[in-house]
């Protein structure tokens, strides 16, 4: 095989991947959401295009993400509307699109499954559960006993670039070209479906841009597609969805419902909490383990309860497969905590922070069964959180015009809400068999210092952080120290980027190699290279509760209602974080700021509704996306904290929805439930 | 159709379906990549070109729209002061783009700078919004805006520098 894969080391974007002797590749996909494959009808194709389908793939017709197995081209059935069936491949992209219209699936249909709200057990593919205590006894006997329901939309991650993929031979080796959070998840799944060795695929990661975990696991399917035709046409193609495509047929966050029952004792405090979470994987259900364990690990949120029962719950549906956003899970989960947190406050007469306050679980508390080694820091964010926003003059003020107003079927216009939560640490997700994320330092004979790691930062200001620190713990100038991140033949696994492994875990192991070669850089001859993993942790091991390491953090947003057509005016948002020692404040400012400001804008106009199928083209125009004018003044502060850095990636996308949906509750003297918000979704209580 | 046109400054021509897409011919005949055909229906603004001297979406813009126009792309737009001006601004302020609205962004902000007098807020505000991308930190963005506007201007007083 010669080398087509000139030049592919240059390119930033998959869109500016040279197309003049490439073959584009277009899917052609199944029309309805569930049934059996009777017949494949394609177009008669002109010399040069080839038609691709499942028996043409060489090696294994699945990909496995996180133990689910997601087929790579359909065959015998088709599990949601969109799911690829073949793919043809040509040089003139208008022509393969043509002949991708022309191209018929013929199923013979069964009834699909949308809603999870109900379901068989043939449907449910993982649970998790917690239980300490005994819940329904404790419940008995608690003085005030509130439930809610909790709904959390599915929404697109609204990437900059659409899904995509090229691929080209280098003589003997593979090339692929991916926007990828998790390279060697690209690499593993294309040698699978090749029947090659891993070895024999290169994946060099183009821009990510700001990917909200949209381009976890997809970007590995699409790989696959442009491999096979690449290999089986031996000329360089490239797959690039359109964005009617991606939004209709990629992955979504995973809508969820949540039940809960808390009980609690004259005081206020928690004395029983009952919580049923369903989670709707779509088809094939990637990560449905991986989420529900993190649901389970989230659902008491920072609060210590003697009895607690969490069963959470993933099913499959025949809705295209869902997944991360912004996180595995916890998002919309600490939506459901922080509005019941609300409500048991409001159920006693209660100041929303005084209930937090005492409801805060403290050193040695063993509501999630491990000791905590120390307490949740609510008082230290509050204390700084209530004044910078004046939380608790507003709210008296706002409490007074709900409680007063002359008349009631009017909603009281004004609110403030506050909620409190945390970004659990990264853990051991995203291993590939036994290995360990990892990452090089080589200082060579010129005092000059090559980090490799395959972690790809979505923000050059991360890179920077790294040089930095790097810099300053080897007393290099911060021109000598470069970083290698692109390609999975000279980088090692450091594994996905996602859940702020940045900073969580590729930081630390950086540092760690630094600190190796400082000890090694005088005793040792250049050049010194020093390889760290991370090491997991033994099975043996004291159990560790898992908002051990997290990062804390407190939102708060203020809001009136347009007189005129009700809908929410933000006045401003202020949050309050402690995240361990920070390597960059102004990075970290913006970063909040700027997940503030998306968070804000996925609360109230991004909706997708998807109870009763699939997507359609309207719904993409229907899907408002928030602008510039709309963005209030958010304000950030950061707590002293010289324990390890964290992640803080996810803080501002799990409280600002549920700091807003409490605010919005008072501004309409009715409980907001479902995220995102819409003027016209049915307010229990509000009057007609 | 044979279309005849300014591009960034050159007279060129090209042979094209009436009601192609403008920015899939630009990119496709003329290889300008800083047009990102994207959402394909005016509400991501990425793919902004000068039409005339007016801002416009080519995703837009029929072939035949543009016989005897001038175009100017980001590529052109790159050459000029203005594009300086907010280069220097963005730096300055620190603002990061994800590399995908880049030009765009940078095309809004420089059409606020051309204008005769300085803008007022919501014509900033309007103009920015025209763009859409997650990347952006909009405190930061239009904090970079109005230093950029402040250049050009004089600050808020008018005073030309």
């Amino acid at each position: 095989m010669k080398s087509h894969a000139h030049g592919m080391r240059d390119i930033a974007r998959l869109s500016d991947f040279p197309v003049a002797d490439a073959l584009y590749v277009g899917t052609v996909r199944s029309a309805s959401s569930s049934g059996t494959i009777v017949s494949l009808s394609l177009p008669h194709l002109p010399r040069d295009y080839r038609s691709i389908t499942a028996d043409d793939i060489p090696g294994s017709r699945t990909m496995s993400v996180s133990g689910a197995d997601v087929p790579i081209l359909a065959s015998g059935s088709v599990e949601y509307r969109g799911q690829p069936v073949a793919l043809i491949a040509g040089p003139d992209r208008s022509k393969v699109m043509e002949a991708v219209a022309m191209s018929r699936v013929r199923l013979e249909e069964t009834e699909p499954a949308y809603s999870f709200e109900s379901f068989d057990s043939s449907r449910l593919v993982a649970t998790a559960d917690v239980e300490t205590g005994d819940v329904d006894a404790a419940v008995a006997q608690a003085h005030h006993v509130v439930a809610g329901d909790y709904r959390f939309c599915p929404q697109d991650h609204y990437y900059p670039e659409p899904q995509g993929s090229a691929a080209a031979f280098d003589y003997d080796k593979l090339v692929i070209l991916s926007s990828t959070q998790w390279p060697f998840h690209v690499r593993s799944s294309v040698a699978g479906a090749l029947g090659v060795s891993p070895d024999e695929v290169i994946v060099r990661s183009t821009l990510l841009g700001p990917h909200l975990d949209g381009k976890l696991w997809y970007p590995s399917l699409i790989a696959c597609h442009a491999a096979l035709a690449a290999r089986l046409c031996g000329r360089p193609a490239l797959m690039l969805l359109s964005r009617v495509e991606d939004f209709l047929y990629t992955t979504k966050r995973a809508p969820m419902i949540a039940s809960y029952r808390a009980g609690m004792d004259e005081a206020g405090r928690l004395v029983a909490l009952d919580a049923r979470i369903v989670v709707n994987m779509g088809a094939h259900a990637p990560l449905a383990a991986e989420i529900v364990q993190r649901i389970v690990a989230s659902a008491v949120g920072g609060y210590s309860c003697p009895a607690v029962r969490v069963n959470a719950i993933a099913v499959r549906t025949n809705l295209p497969p869902m997944g991360a956003f912004a996180g595995l899970g916890t998002g919309p989960v600490a939506f459901a905590i922080e509005r019941l947190a609300e409500s048991c406050a409001g159920s006693i007469d209660a100041d929303p922070s005084a209930w937090r306050s005492i409801n805060a679980a403290g050193k040695g508390d063993l509501t999630l069964k491990a000791a905590l080694k120390r307490s949740i820091p609510y008082d230290l964010i509050a204390g700084n959180l209530l004044v910078a926003s004046d939380y608790p003059r507003k709210r008296s003020s706002f409490e007074v015009i709900r409680k007063r107003r002359p008349d009631p079927s009017s909603a009281p216009g004004f609110g403030i809400g506050l909620a409190f939560g945390h970004q659990a640490a990264a853990g051991t997700f995203g291993r590939i068999g036994s290995d360990a994320p990892s990452v090089e330092v080589t200082l060579s004979k010129d005092s000059r210092l090559l980090i490799k790691t395959s972690s790809v930062p979505s923000s050059r200001a991360a890179l920077e952080i790294w040089k930095g620190s790097a810099a300053l713990s080897l007393g290099l100038r911060h021109d000598a120290v470069r970083i290698e991140t692109s390609c999975t033949d000279s980088v090692p696994d450091s594994g996905p980027e996602t859940l702020s492994r940045n900073i969580g875990i590729v930081s630390h192991l950086l540092e760690a190699a630094c600190e190796g070669l400082r000890t090694k850089r005088f005793r040792e001859a250049l050049p010194i290279t020093i390889r760290k993993s991370q090491r997991a942790r033994s099975r043996t091991a004291a159990p560790e509760s898992p908002l051990e390491e997290a990062s804390w953090a407190g939102a708060v947003v203020e809001l009136q209602l347009d007189p005129v057509d009700g809908s929410p005016i933000i006045r401003g948002i202020w949050m309050t974080v402690r995240a361990g020692r920070i390597l960059s404040m102004a990075e970290a400012t913006r970063t909040i700021e700027h997940d503030a400001a998306v968070a804000l804008g996925l609360s109230i106009g991004e909706y997708l509704d998807l109870s009763h199928g699939p997507a359609d083209e309207d719904s993409i125009r229907r899907y408002r996306l928030p602008r510039y004018g709309e963005t209030p003044p958010i304000h950030v502060e950061f707590l002293e904290d010289e324990t390890s850095p964290k992640g803080i990636g996810e803080l501002a996308y799990t409280l600002v929805p549920a700091a807003f949906a409490n605010a919005m509750s008072q501004a309409l003297d009715a409980p907001v439930n479902e995220m995102p918000y819409r003027a016209s979704q049915p307010q229990e209580g509000v009057p007609r | 159709m044979t279309i005849d046109f300014i591009l960034n400054g050159e007279d060129v021509s090209m042979k094209a379906e009436p009601m192609e897409r403008l920015s899939d011919l630009l990119r496709d005949r003329f290889q300008l990549s800083s047009l990102m055909s994207d959402c394909l229906e005016g509400r991501c603004g990425k793919c902004l070109v000068f039409l005339g001297g007016h801002l416009v979406n080519s995703c837009l813009v029929p072939a035949f729209r543009v016989r005897g126009a001038e175009i100017i792309t980001y590529e052109g737009f790159k050459s000029t002061d203005t594009h300086e001006l907010v280069h220097t601004s963005f730096g300055q302020e620190g603002v990061e783009l994800c590399g995908f609205c880049d030009a765009a962004v940078y095309m809004a902000a420089g059409s606020l700078l051309d204008a005769a007098a300085q803008p007022p807020e919501d014509t900033i505000m309007e103009t920015i919004s025209s763009v859409y991308c997650r990347c952006a930190t909009p405190s930061a963005t239009l904090q970079a805006v109005h230093t950029a506007v402040d250049l050009k201007f004089g600050g808020k007083y008018g005073r030309a520098r």
